[in-house]
């Protein structure tokens, strides 16, 4: 019993620690990013929402539930990009200016959406 | 209505049967030269072809004397033939054939011939056929030959005989047939050319002495009947070669000669010269030579014996079709389906006529299986059998008919009329939904003494409105066969032509193939009306459907079963859930104004103008996106999305450039 | 040149369409054409599968139709006439030009600009992809082979810059490719693979994120729209993969972001629970999408994808796939006729790739190693194989010249200042070939010891030659191997003169000018598509095998005697019966040959249908001792009927058949219920009418027919 609890309290203390970090590092974060945070988290959000919907419910506008959750997700890894193309941080993409990759992100976001009403039927 | 009766009954009598088409008669021998003369051409040289012409000059030859021009031009042929420097032995064969049929006298061609012959016979000849056409050179040029050179021909007896007469199997069987007969025939020729040695005797007189078992086995096995490829040289051939060997000791079954002229004659529609040739002069060695027995053939001359002369006429012909005298002819007739037998006497009438009377015989009317066998004078065996089907005809008697209409219910008799033969009522029979019209009869066969049943006895009902019929089939009564009674009512109109009432014009029908005249007698009329219209009934003025228009009339329509259609969760979830999906952008705006963002950032001057341009196209395209999902098509919706976006780059671009260089300036 | 190339069936033969496929898709481009884009996606086509009809808008790929719809379009807007036909005719010569633009840009990726002109040459020329993209061969390998090289050369390019502008592109380029050919789905397995490699074996970036995730996300909706693909893009196995790397990849970039953000203490914890809850997460979904798999029948996969998968699964279960002569293994010359040169070079552009092992290098080693599991297991997707081979052998052969070249200028510059030192290193033994194979290890060349000059030259000499055989071969390959369209046959007769046969074309004319507008035709499958396109009549069946009963009661037809199969052809309404008949000249793929499958494929179904009763002594035969089954069969009475005394003039000899070279068993047929009304002038094309009721004079006795008749003229 005691390792248990032991281990509980342990597993507690180091997922405090985790956020508390966690919180600590992402305020460095600049703000450009934090928003595009925001994003990603509203897509993901968003996501989760359709995928409840289809466990609780069912998949019937199969069609209208795959383009959703893919619109979604779509959204979501473009955002991921976007946010690693200019995250200063990031040492991979140093030719690259914000500028174009936002260019490159909406364009990429018109096709997506484009494709997604598509299929939406 | 009358002549539709008549037709039934005259189809079922038309199965007449006569197999005079056993025989030949003077226009398959005509159809025969003119196959000939056409194969010839206009030149009568049968293009040059030694082969043809030897056929075809064979052929006219025993169709009569040839003329004079034809004989010369075939001379012309194989002498031309034979003058050619590579003159193979077949082609020698052919010539020499010509020269002795047509008597051409052509010296030089004969010697030719001779030699290639000669020559071929003293190498060894390769086969039987080889040695056919060598040593029958010979004979028709007259010649002969060396001892030594028939040698290698009699040499090939020895193989046939080894092989006992018997024939090989099919496909092979007809090209056996023919190198047995070669072998008879070159026995044959050999002791007209020369003499046979005394080493080869043993194998001659074995093979000649298996000459019954040879045809015996040909019959067996279908080589006499069945169609097989060059069955008609085989057996052509075969017919020669026994007549050059056979003496009286041959001792043949005419019967079987008989099947073998039968082939032959059955094969008159011949296509070229060959088979021509092939089925004349077989026929002809069976029809007129004294050597082979004669076969015959038995043919009926009517089908239908009328039973005031119950007189059965056969013919005996030779397959020329002339009539041939025999001994007598016996013969039996029995009812169709039972066996029993009762023994004909047939008297001669003429010359290959033979007459049999029915009348003692106590049979009735009826078609009849009649079984006819020639005998042959001196050994009284039987030369030709044959089995035909005759139909005994009589009249048939119908006095009187009772018509009465009664009621179904209660069985009172309506009304009741009786009429003798030829008259007719003199006004309609009503006959309403609760009440039956009965017909009854007697029927009676004058001069007929056994019962007799007809196929076909009923009464029709012919629609005076629509035309439609309806039969009702008359039931004899169990106990006098020659009483019929034939029921109907509205009921059975209904059910053959549908609810169709009025009047309908009444017959009485009898027929049978044993009836040499059918029996038609209109009735009358009779009123038909059914019980008031149920439910279904066609429109007044109409008249219904009958049952065949019924079963043609277009089925229901078949409604197409789409899948299922899937289940929906009810709206009020789906509504909470869409609203669910929107608390993200909630999260989303606060979140945001968490964070204080907000649009001081936006550019200001000419980079204003593009930005706002930028995000303007930005949302049109959005906006187009939302009319193509509701209304457009993909491709009406290309080309504005093509000009939208080229803006928005544009724009896009100046805006974005814009913002770089500010960047970069503050740097 | 790539273009000109595939000219030669132009050339030899005329402007025609080519095997069986292509006539289908030119028939469906002229509707598309005549009708236009929407009406396509509706199209009901009743003239095949009677009587079922096919909805041919949602049941075929329609990148090619597209396509050649769109040139026609275009070059008649330009006022340019031109026929559906030539475009479609030269639809895969100009793609196969495009496809090697497009490996030349790949490579080039990859590589550098040498190496991606060397592999563009070998593109142009490679045999194997010359086969399906000679003018005429109007199939959707043509332009699919370029969408996939066009897709890996996207796809590496994001993989370079990291660009969600070139992502995107892919994602397009992807999109035409799932419209154009069902081999999409290699793209769709081998990227997962590649993604799973990188981050396995360290080389996690963001570029790679960005290459792969767009593009699978895209991918996947834009293959949904296509109608054929649908939902399966989603339903079925093939796609699992990519769902799955997608998932790992995005857990790979969460640790590392967990990792750069936090400090070492925390992110150990947060490791440890990251990766059980993962592990539990990961186990539980695979779980699911184990049990989804496992609860249908062929688990998921498609009968195609799973014969790759198993070799002998097609064989086992499915024979109208065994009976595709592409969807069996390759015979190993194969391979050399159709890679030649770019099969040795292989391997050494193989090794060449590691050095440097770069993300995209490694792309293309996976590519080729999975294309050459592939092609081993089916001939068809050797052309799968065929670009990875290019652009191997033009690496291999670019660093080769890189190398020897090396060499020369290397031994120019010593000859100038030690010319003593030559004697030394011309003693060296090295064979021109291994000179050239091992040079191309930089760690042999770059350790200062550069081949000497002679060698080099040697060297350089034999890897022209090399590339001269290549060319020569593959110009040899293209016009006379490749170039014969299976319609119009030639062959060459012992004086060297050219037969030319037509039969195909003369058949088919035939039929659409002397019956009915609404005769049904049956014939076996392989002639479908070819019936309905040029003789423009309702068939039974076609090339498109989808429904494998109706194809069995065909195969069942053709192997039943003649009384059975004319009750099941009047049940499906058939008015005529076209076979195809080679005895008469020689032409091996007939419907004899094909036989076999036929009682397969309808065996498979009705199972009174045996093989065993088709087979005589000793295996498949047609003369005497054959199968009694089969010597009474329908297909047998069609084929050879009235065939006895034709051959009799041609060969001497009673029915005696020229492709198996034996007199066949039964020379006498006569037919009941089927009359002959065509036969081609080489009794390719035999065509027959159903009758409505038996012939019964057809069986009298007629001693001697064959002479007395005149012979019915081929009219």
């Amino acid at each position: 019993m005691d390792s248990v609890t032991n281990r509980i309290h342990d597993f507690k203390s180091n997922a405090s620690i985790i956020v508390k970090s966690f919180n600590s590092e992402y305020k460095k974060t600049p703000l450009r990013i934090k928003v595009i945070d925001a994003f990603i988290v509203y897509a993901l959000l968003t996501a989760a929402i359709q995928f409840l919907y289809m466990l609780c419910v069912g998949t019937f506008p199969f069609n209208s539930f795959l383009s959703g959750f893919f619109c979604s997700l779509g959204f979501f890894v473009l955002s991921v990009s976007l946010r690693m193309q200019v995250d200063p941080s990031s040492t991979e993409f140093k030719g690259l200016l914000p500028e174009r990759a936002y260019a490159d992100f909406v364009f990429c976001g018109c096709l997506l959406f484009l494709v997604v009403w598509n299929f939406m039927g | 209505m009358i002549r539709w009766g008549i037709t039934l009954l005259t189809l079922s009598i038309c199965y007449r049967l006569s197999r005079t088409d056993e025989v030949f008669t003077t226009e398959d021998l005509k159809a025969l030269r003119n196959v000939v003369l056409s194969r010839a051409g206009s030149s009568g040289d049968f293009g040059a072809s030694a082969k043809d012409a030897y056929f075809g000059s064979g052929t006219l030859t025993l169709l009569g004397p040839m003329e004079k021009a034809q004989k010369g031009v075939v001379c012309r042929v194989a002498s031309t033939q034979l003058a050619s420097d590579a003159v193979d032995l077949e082609m020698a064969y052919y010539a020499s054939q010509i020269l002795g049929t047509a008597g051409c006298g052509d010296a030089k061609a004969e010697a030719q011939a001779e030699k290639v012959a000669v020559a071929a016979l003293e190498s060894g000849v390769n086969g039987i056929r080889s040695a056919y056409y060598a040593v029958s050179t010979l004979a028709a040029l007259g010649r002969t030959a060396p001892a030594k050179a028939l040698d290698s021909a009699l040499q090939l007896l020895q193989k046939l005989k080894a092989s006992k007469g018997r024939l090989r199997d099919t496909p092979k069987g007809a090209a056996s047939l023919t190198a047995t007969a070669h072998g008879y025939l070159i026995a044959a020729a050999a002791q007209r050319i020369g003499t046979i040695g005394s080493q080869h005797l043993p194998a001659v007189e074995s093979l000649l002495s298996g000459i019954p078992q040879v045809l015996e086995t040909a019959a067996g096995k279908g080589f006499l009947s069945d169609a097989h490829d060059d069955a008609l040289e085989a057996i052509t051939y075969f017919v020669q070669g026994i007549e050059a060997t056979c003496s009286d000791e041959c001792n043949l079954d005419k019967s079987q000669l008989a099947e073998v002229a039968k082939l032959l004659a059955s094969a008159r529609r011949v296509g070229s010269v060959q088979d021509a040739y092939y089925v004349l002069s077989g026929l002809s060695l069976l029809t007129s030579t004294g050597k082979l027995p004669k076969p015959v053939a038995i043919s009926l001359l009517s089908a239908s014996v009328p039973s005031s002369s119950p007189q059965v006429d056969v013919v005996v012909q030779d397959f020329k079709g002339n009539p041939v005298a025999v001994h007598g002819v016996e013969g039996g007739v029995s009812k169709k389906t039972k066996g029993n037998k009762k023994a004909l006497t047939f008297v001669s009438k003429g010359k290959g006529s033979y007459q049999a009377s029915l009348s003692g015989l106590d049979i009735g009317l009826g078609t009849f299986e009649v079984d006819v066998a020639a005998i042959e004078e001196g050994s009284r065996a039987k030369v030709a059998s044959a089995t035909f089907t005759v139909a005994l005809t009589g009249r048939v008697e119908v006095p009187e008919a009772t018509l009465t209409v009664k009621r179904t219910d209660t069985n009172v008799v309506q009304k009741k009329k009786s009429l003798s033969h030829p008259a007719m009522l003199d006004k309609a029979m009503d006959v309403d939904a609760n009440s039956q019209l009965k017909v009854a009869f007697t029927v009676s066969f004058p001069g007929n003494a056994q019962p007799f049943t007809p196929q076909q006895v009923f009464i029709s009902l012919k629609s005076r409105v629509s035309g439609a019929m309806v039969l009702v089939a008359a039931k004899a009564a169990q106990s006098s066969p020659n009483d019929y009674t034939a029921t109907l009512g509205p009921s059975t109109i209904a059910k053959q032509i549908g609810t169709q009432g009025g009047l309908f014009d009444a017959t009485l029908s009898i027929g049978d193939v044993a009836l040499a005249e059918a029996l038609v007698w209109p009735l009358g009329a009779v009123s038909v009306s059914h019980a008031p219209a149920g439910e279904g009934t066609a429109a007044p003025g109409q008249p219904p459907p009958t049952a065949a228009q019924l079963q043609s009339a277009p089925k229901p329509e078949i409604q197409h079963m789409f899948r299922q259609p899937d289940k929906r969760p009810p709206a009020v979830v789906s509504l909470a859930f869409a609203a669910l999906s929107a608390t993200p952008l909630l999260f989303l705006a606060i979140r945001l104004s968490q964070l204080g963002v907000n649009i001081k950032g936006f550019p200001s001057g000419t980079a204003a103008t593009y930005a706002l341009a930028f995000h303007g196209g930005l949302a049109s395209i959005l906006v187009l996106y939302t009319v193509f999902w509701l209304r457009l098509s993909l491709i009406d919706t290309f080309l504005p999305l093509a000009g939208l976006s080229l803006f928005t780059f544009w724009t896009g671009f100046k805006a974005l450039s814009h913002h770089a260089r500010a960047d970069i300036k503050k740097e | 040149m790539a273009f000109s190339l595939r000219l030669f069936s132009v050339v030899k033969y005329e402007s025609v369409i080519h095997e069986f496929d292509p006539y289908f898709n030119f028939r469906v481009t002229i509707y598309l054409t005549k009708q236009g884009f929407y009406n396509l996606w509706n199209w009901f086509d009743d003239r095949t599968w009677y009587p079922l009809g096919r909805v041919i808008g949602g049941t075929v790929y329609p990148g090619l139709i597209w396509t050649a719809g769109v040139m026609f379009k275009v070059l008649h807007a330009f006022n340019i006439p031109i026929n559906v036909q030539e475009v479609c005719v030269f639809t895969a010569p100009l793609f196969s030009a495009f496809c090697s633009l497009a490996a030349y840009l790949l490579v080039k990726e990859i590589r550098g600009r040498g190496a991606g002109l060397t592999a563009a040459a070998f593109m142009a020329m490679v045999p194997s992809y010359i086969s399906r993209s000679v003018a005429g061969s109007f199939d959707n390998e043509g332009v699919a082979i370029f969408a996939l090289v066009f897709v890996f050369f996207l796809y590496v390019k994001a993989l370079n810059t990291g660009s969600l502008a070139w992502s995107s592109a892919a994602a397009l380029a992807y999109l035409y490719m799932v419209a154009s050919w069902g081999g999409y789905s290699f793209i769709i397995n081998l990227l997962p693979i590649h993604c799973l490699a990188s981050i396995f074996t360290g080389r996690l970036t963001a570029k790679l994120y960005i290459a792969y995730a767009p593009l699978i996300i895209l991918g996947t909706l834009e293959a949904a729209s296509i109608p054929v693909v649908g939902f399966n893009a989603v339903l079925m196995s093939e796609h699992f993969g990519a769902f799955f790397a997608f998932g790992i990849l995005h857990a790979a970039l969460a640790i590392r972001y967990i990792k750069d953000i936090l400090p070492v203490k925390a992110y150990n914890a947060a490791k440890t629970l990251v990766l059980t809850s993962g592990v539990v997460l990961m186990s539980g979904i695979l779980l699911l999408v184990l049990f989804y798999v496992m609860s249908s029948p062929t688990f998921g996969w498609t009968g195609r994808s799973l014969s790759l998968l198993d070799p002998t699964y097609a064989s086992k279960y499915i024979p109208i796939i065994a009976s595709v002569s592409e969807h069996q293994p390759p015979a190993w010359p194969s391979y050399f006729t159709d890679l030649q040169a770019a099969s040795i070079l292989m391997p050494a552009g193989l090794i060449a790739l590691f050095w440097p092992l770069t993300p995209a290098s490694l792309f293309l080693i996976l590519y080729a190693c999975t294309a050459v599991y592939f092609s081993g297991v089916m001939v068809r997707l050797m052309l799968v194989l065929a670009p990875a081979a290019c652009c191997l052998a033009g690496i291999a052969l670019h660093e080769a010249i890189a190398t020897l070249f090396k060499g020369v200028h290397a031994a120019r510059d010593e000859q100038e200042s030690k010319p003593l030192k030559e004697d030394v290193k011309a003693k060296k033994p090295s064979k021109p070939a291994k000179a050239g194979f091992w040079s191309i290890l930089p760690g042999f060349s770059e350790t200062g010891r550069p081949i000497p000059r002679d060698a080099a030259i040697v060297g350089l000499l034999g890897l022209a030659a090399v590339a001269l055989f290549y060319t020569w071969h593959s110009i040899w390959v293209s016009a006379e191997m490749y170039s014969a369209p299976s319609i119009v046959m030639q062959t060459r007769g012992g004086d060297g003169s050219i037969h030319i046969f037509d039969d195909f074309r003369e058949g088919y004319a035939w039929l659409r000018y002397n019956t009915p507008e609404d005769a049904i035709v049956a014939s076996w499958w392989d002639y479908g598509y070819q019936t309905t396109a040029m003789a423009n009549r309702t068939v039974l069946v076609d090339n498109n095998t989808w429904n494998n009963t109706h194809i069995a009661t065909v195969g069942r037809a053709m192997a039943s005697p003649e009384k059975q199969a004319w009750e099941i052809y009047r049940a499906l309404d058939v008015t005529h019966v076209l076979v195809i008949f080679g005895g008469f000249i020689g032409y091996p793929s007939d419907d004899i040959n094909k036989f076999l499958w036929m009682v397969r494929i309808g065996g498979g179904v009705f199972p009174d249908i045996k093989e065993k009763d088709f087979l005589g002594e000793g295996g498949y035969r047609v003369d005497t001792k054959a199968g009694k089954a089969l010597l009474d069969c329908l297909m047998y009475k069609l084929s050879y009927y009235r065939y006895a005394e034709a051959s009799l003039m041609t060969t001497g000899q009673l029915g005696f058949d020229r492709v198996r070279n034996v007199q066949i068993g039964k020379m006498d047929i006569s037919l009941e219920y089927f009359e002959e009304v065509f036969t081609s002038e080489h009794w390719m094309v035999r065509i027959y009418k159903v009758l409505d009721r038996p012939a019964r004079d057809g069986k009298l006795p007629n001693p001697r027919s064959s002479r007395g008749k005149i012979r019915r003229g081929s009219s």
